[in-house]
């Protein structure tokens, strides 16, 4: 879903009802593999998003797939918009390491 | 002890900020499709064919008639079919003089037979008749060629025509066009 977040890890071979993650035309999706397709010691996988009625017409190459999603976290997307953000950045990344520093400088001034 | 979970949570900030940061989108496509079924499309072509009533062999001549003279006459026969998948598929029969006119041609008279009717009478030049056939059918075309006149200007003159079998299909993409041809030379002699 919109917003979600995935966890994948890439795997030897992809069964079918697999989801996973691949390179298509220079963009990354995630859909379900509905046929293992294995020929001349290469395999391809047709698949299809959930929510679709039909089958993609890309048939993504075993090395173009970066991997099996294992774990789904709805919502944290979002967080991970925001982070990737330029006030993202500020809350994550600077003001952590600021905070940081700033006090082991006052640690540092008063000895 | 305030100031280490401070640091943890900072340092889990830091931790979550720079793993949220290298992280990657992935799309999820929304696709569809519109099935019409039953749909059917068909290809046709036309053509006629010239052939021999004798034995059915494709022939691109007919009348080669010497030494024609008043009242003299000449018959000949062709038998056409049609090679397409048209049916049925009307055609028309029209005669166009090869080369130049020396008046030949335009005096010498026709009689058409098609089964058993006549079906034409009248100046060679000027036919102009239909027909349709069916897709498996064919018309034997009997012409029958005559020099009605006595002029003598006509001695040693050639009449060199065709007889031209056309048909056509025309929808608003355009058309079909099929054709077939038999040449006739008629020769006069001297009287």
């Amino acid at each position: 879903m919109t917003g979600d977040i995935i966890i994948i890890h890439p795997q030897g071979r992809y069964q079918k009802r697999d989801v996973i993650t691949f390179m298509y035309e220079n963009r990354t999706v995630t859909h379900r593999i509905q046929t293992v397709i294995e020929k001349d010691e290469s395999l391809s996988y047709v698949t299809k998003g959930d929510a679709n009625r039909i089958e993609d017409e890309g048939v993504p190459f075993h090395s173009n797939v970066y991997g099996k999603v294992l774990l789904v976290v709805p919502k944290v997307g979002y967080l991970v918009h925001f982070v990737q953000s330029p006030l993202g950045f500020i809350v994550f990344i600077i003001a952590p390491i600021m905070l940081f520093v700033l006090d082991r400088l006052i640690q540092f001034i008063h000895g | 002890m305030v100031r280490a979970r401070a640091y943890i949570i900072l340092a889990l900030l830091l931790l979550f900020g720079i793993w949220f940061r290298v992280s990657e989108f992935t799309d999820a496509d929304i696709s569809d499709q519109v099935r019409i079924p039953g749909n059917r499309i068909s290809m046709i072509s036309i053509s006629l064919l010239s052939k021999k009533t004798v034995n059915g062999l494709k022939t691109a001549s007919l009348l080669h008639t010497d030494d024609l003279r008043p009242d003299g006459f000449d018959v000949g026969a062709v038998r056409i079919m049609q090679d397409s998948s048209a049916t049925p598929l009307t055609y028309r029969l029209t005669a166009v003089q090869q080369g130049e006119d020396n008046g030949l041609c335009s005096t010498l008279s026709l009689d058409i037979y098609k089964a058993n009717e006549s079906i034409y009478r009248g100046k060679l030049e000027d036919v102009a008749v239909a027909s349709t056939l069916a897709r498996d059918g064919y018309d034997d075309w009997i012409f029958v060629v005559s020099l009605p006149s006595h002029d003598t200007d006509l001695k040693n003159r050639i009449c060199d025509i065709d007889f031209v079998f056309s048909t056509k299909k025309i929808n608003q993409q355009g058309g079909l066009y099929g054709e077939s041809r038999v040449s006739n030379i008629i020769s006069t002699g001297t009287w």
